[in-house]
């Protein structure tokens, strides 16, 4: 269900597949939409796609992370509910789809932070259009991941540059400590 | 009349959530979306009793808008929460030390927030 090429060790590319899978499909949850894994075809990775939020990292690790649908998703999932959504204009979906890449990106962090791997996020941006598809060609540190939630298609797609040693989570690693989503903190 | 509160995001999305809770709750909500734009608006709209703050913002974010707020003598006292997807504990410490009142993770619940925003300002 997960494509990738690239020189991670196996082991490490195993470990980033399972944060992958369980923070996104925890994100859709997080949105109101019950989310299942489906299979990465070419017919998902390069259908037809309305609007793509897309964030950066950089830090100890650096890459990107797209997050791809119909505006049929983000109508769904718009914070004020599906009766809000349906009046949201492309502006206000396109905004939304850039914070629901700020925020899988931030449970993504949470996991890495958790093995002692930290790194800054970019603010988010979005695109929308008819024919939005991802790079072809293999490339490395590149997964690739899809969705079925709210009778749509998420495609999700997550890009690491690889350390030349093929490791990102390092052992023993000192975890970095982090609060947890909807944790509320006052001093 | 009820207090009125600064929400600043760069996110549209996430503004009108947070002014829609504060709204039900009798707030009186000003948006601003990004660190600077929310310093311009606390220096012309004199009577804001709490600022909600995102941390990642283009221009300022929201740690430098913190400090920058906390720089000035006359809205030192200004209570300010941090709402962002961040939950790095060295931040929440950075923030707590620049005199931030509190710090949710998002997705953030709309009880929660409000019942922060009464213990700090009140009903």
């Amino acid at each position: 269900m997960t494509t990738e090429t690239g020189a991670l060790r196996p082991e490490q590319a195993e470990a980033l597949r399972t944060i992958l899978w369980e923070t996104c499909g925890e994100m859709l949850e997080a949105c109101g939409v019950s989310a299942s894994p489906i299979e990465v075809t070419p017919a998902v990775t390069f259908s037809e796609r309305h609007i793509a939020g897309f964030i950066g990292f950089t830090g100890a690790v650096r890459g990107s992370l797209v997050l791809a649908a119909s505006s049929g998703l983000f109508r769904a999932t718009y914070p004020l509910g599906a009766e809000f959504g349906r009046q949201a204009g492309m502006s206000d979906l396109m905004d939304w789809a850039g914070e629901m890449a700020n925020q899988t990106l931030g449970r993504i962090k949470r996991h890495f932070c958790a093995r002692g791997v930290d790194f800054d996020t970019s603010t988010p941006t979005a695109v929308n259009g008819r024919h939005i598809a991802g790079r072809s060609g293999p490339r490395q540190g590149v997964f690739e991941l899809a969705f079925q939630a709210a009778n749509e298609v998420v495609s999700i797609g997550f890009e690491i540059m690889v350390p030349s040693d093929g490791v990102i989570f390092h052992t023993p690693a000192e975890p970095i400590a982090c609060s947890a989503e909807g944790e509320l903190v006052m001093f | 009349m009820s207090a009125k509160i600064l929400v600043v995001d760069d996110s549209r999305a996430i503004r009108q959530q947070v002014a829609a809770a504060l709204a039900q709750a009798g707030y009186q909500v000003v948006e601003a979306e990004d660190g600077v734009q929310g310093l311009n608006t606390i220096g012309l709209e004199r009577d804001i009793a709490m600022v909600i703050c995102d941390v990642n913002m283009p221009n300022m974010n929201g740690l430098e808008m913190l400090a920058a707020v906390k720089a000035d003598p006359r809205n030192a006292a200004l209570p300010i929460f941090m709402l962002t997807t961040e939950g790095k504990a060295d931040l929440i410490q950075q923030a707590k030390r620049n005199g931030a009142k509190g710090w949710i993770v998002k997705p953030f619940k709309p009880d929660q927030l409000i019942a922060a925003v009464r213990k700090v300002v009140g009903q």
